[in-house]
């Protein structure tokens, strides 16, 4: 019986593309949690939706489409952000109403794909293609590469940003870096857990392995660990038991976090 | 080593600084005191380039601060005991590393050399033993060791200290003044130090600067004393005075 999920290419691509995304979310999501920047990962989620309901009008790729409306919108949004004309969260909510509202009116344009809507709303590993799966990995080593160069840079970004701009660093750069990696992990996670849950996946992994108080690479290592069992088991629930893929994910990965907030007290 | 001249700088309508020039000389040890809301601060985040002056150059080096690129001779110990997010999940060590990121710039890891270096200057400020702890769960006085540690780790030149010893206690403080003793004249690092503790300053450091918005004295300790009792600009707040005292 556990070794029936093999047999169906379906599932082979959806672990393959759950290992991929459970290895980026938290690595973006180290850098975003601890700069209280939680919610673009939400705020970019909508916007990929807008993204998803442009390529579905027009017959492309809704992954690409989705990218390149999520990578505009990050730019936009930090821009606006490090303007000061609106506080930060107000334009995160511009972003995020925005977009769903251009999403919503899209879609009914597109009348007879309203039956994928909930697909990308809440994910739907199952008909991930070989051709996403290309896409995906593409996007991941981008993000992977681009993370392991500026690395250091980002850390000190984080920790202290002011320090960080009298050491040298170029901290406007790098910070329009991390939004545009930020764009990429949201895009390549909608098949997996759909546009309203992306947010949990870069997100709880990490809180989850904040609360183990280690240092900094020993958290981005335990959040990975984190994520890809959440991933992997919540694949493999969700098949025996016919269940909805990401929300079964997002609930494991909610269980361990009380389980490692319990056990922490 | 440091010039500062004519410096004014304002928000909105409100004049915070008018007319400051200083001159740092390498191997000076530099205290800047002022009350309250006196500028002293915003001075020192001009002087780094962190804000930009309404008027008035800020020249480090030799260079104008908006065309400075050396920025590895600079150290910079912010107020951080005050807004620190003790939860960050980073070691002692991995504090201190970050200041070697500056010297070995983008796209370059860090080295064998960087991590001996890092050693050498958290034994300097023997918080060698405590290297594997979280930074937060470290005391006031042992994070404020660790954030020196991080500008030492740079190789500077000169560091900036920003009220480095906020929320720590006297006994503290005393061990935390003769790290700088020694730094100052056994290593002959320059320091400019902000702080509102004038006592402490004047027993410290070699020059002091009294800013209230504007420069009220700058000159030797013993100067700056007789000022400070003549005019007693501390306990009396506000008091703005014009006088210029020519160094």
């Amino acid at each position: 019986m556990i070794l029936d999920i093999f047999q169906y290419g379906f599932a082979l691509r959806a672990i393959e593309a759950g290992i991929i995304v459970a290895i980026i979310a938290p690595l973006i999501g180290i850098f975003l949690v601890l700069r209280r920047y939680s919610l673009i990962a939400d705020t970019l989620a909508h916007v990929s939706l807008a993204g998803v309901a442009v390529g579905a009008l027009i017959g492309f790729n809704p992954v690409i489409t989705a990218l390149l409306a999520t990578v505009v919108s990050s730019l936009g949004i930090e821009r606006l952000r490090t303007s000061k004309k609106v506080y930060g969260e107000s334009a995160l909510s511009l972003f995020l109403s925005g977009s769903l509202a251009l999403a919503v009116v899209l879609l009914s344009i597109a009348k007879g794909l309203n039956a994928n809507l909930l697909n990308y709303l809440f994910g739907s590993i199952v008909t991930v293609t070989t051709n996403d799966i290309f896409i995906i990995s593409a996007l991941a080593a981008v993000v992977i590469v681009t993370l392991l160069l500026f690395y250091k840079e980002l850390i000190y970004i984080t920790f202290d940003e002011e320090a960080a701009r009298v050491s040298g660093i170029p901290v406007r750069s790098i910070n329009a870096i991390l939004m545009v990696l930020s764009a990429f992990t949201v895009s390549i996670s909608i098949p997996i857990v759909g546009v309203l849950l992306i947010a949990a996946l870069i997100v709880i992994p990490v809180v989850a392995a904040l609360q183990l108080r280690q240092s900094f690479a020993k958290t981005i290592l335990c959040a990975e660990a984190i994520s890809l069992f959440s991933v992997l088991a919540g694949i493999v629930v969700s098949f025996y038991f016919d269940l909805a893929t990401g929300g079964t994910i997002v609930l494991i990965m909610l269980i361990i976090f009380g389980g490692v907030s319990v056990w922490k007290k | 080593m440091i010039e500062v001249k004519d410096i004014s700088f304002s928000y909105g309508p409100d004049e915070i600084l008018s007319n400051i020039s200083l001159h740092i000389e390498k191997g000076d040890y530099l205290g800047i005191v002022g009350p309250n809301g006196s500028g002293k601060t915003t001075l020192l985040k001009i002087m780094l380039g962190l804000l930009r002056p309404a008027s008035g150059l800020v020249a480090l080096f030799g260079k104008d601060v908006s065309n400075f690129k050396e920025w590895p001779k600079i150290g910079y110990v912010p107020q951080k005991v005050t807004n620190f997010d003790a939860n960050f999940p980073v070691t002692v060590k991995e504090v201190v590393m970050m200041g070697r990121y500056a010297r070995r710039g983008l796209f370059h890891e860090t080295t064998v050399q960087d991590e001996r270096l890092v050693r050498q200057v958290l034994e300097q400020v023997e918080m060698w033993e405590h290297r594997d702890r979280l930074i937060g769960d470290l005391s006031g006085g042992q994070q404020q060791r660790v954030f020196i540690a991080r500008a030492l780790a740079t190789e500077p030149e000169i560091i900036f200290l920003d009220e480095p010893t906020t929320g720590i206690d006297q006994k503290t403080q005393n061990g935390f003044y003769s790290l700088l003793r020694k730094l100052n004249r056994e290593l002959h690092l320059t320091l400019v130090l902000i702080s509102h503790d004038i006592d402490m300053i004047a027993r410290e450091a070699k020059h002091v600067a009294c800013i209230n918005r504007t420069l009220v004295c700058y000159g030797l300790p013993a100067e700056f004393l007789k000022y400070n009792s003549a005019t007693d600009i501390f306990s009396g707040g506000v008091k703005i005075i014009a006088h210029k005292h020519d160094h």
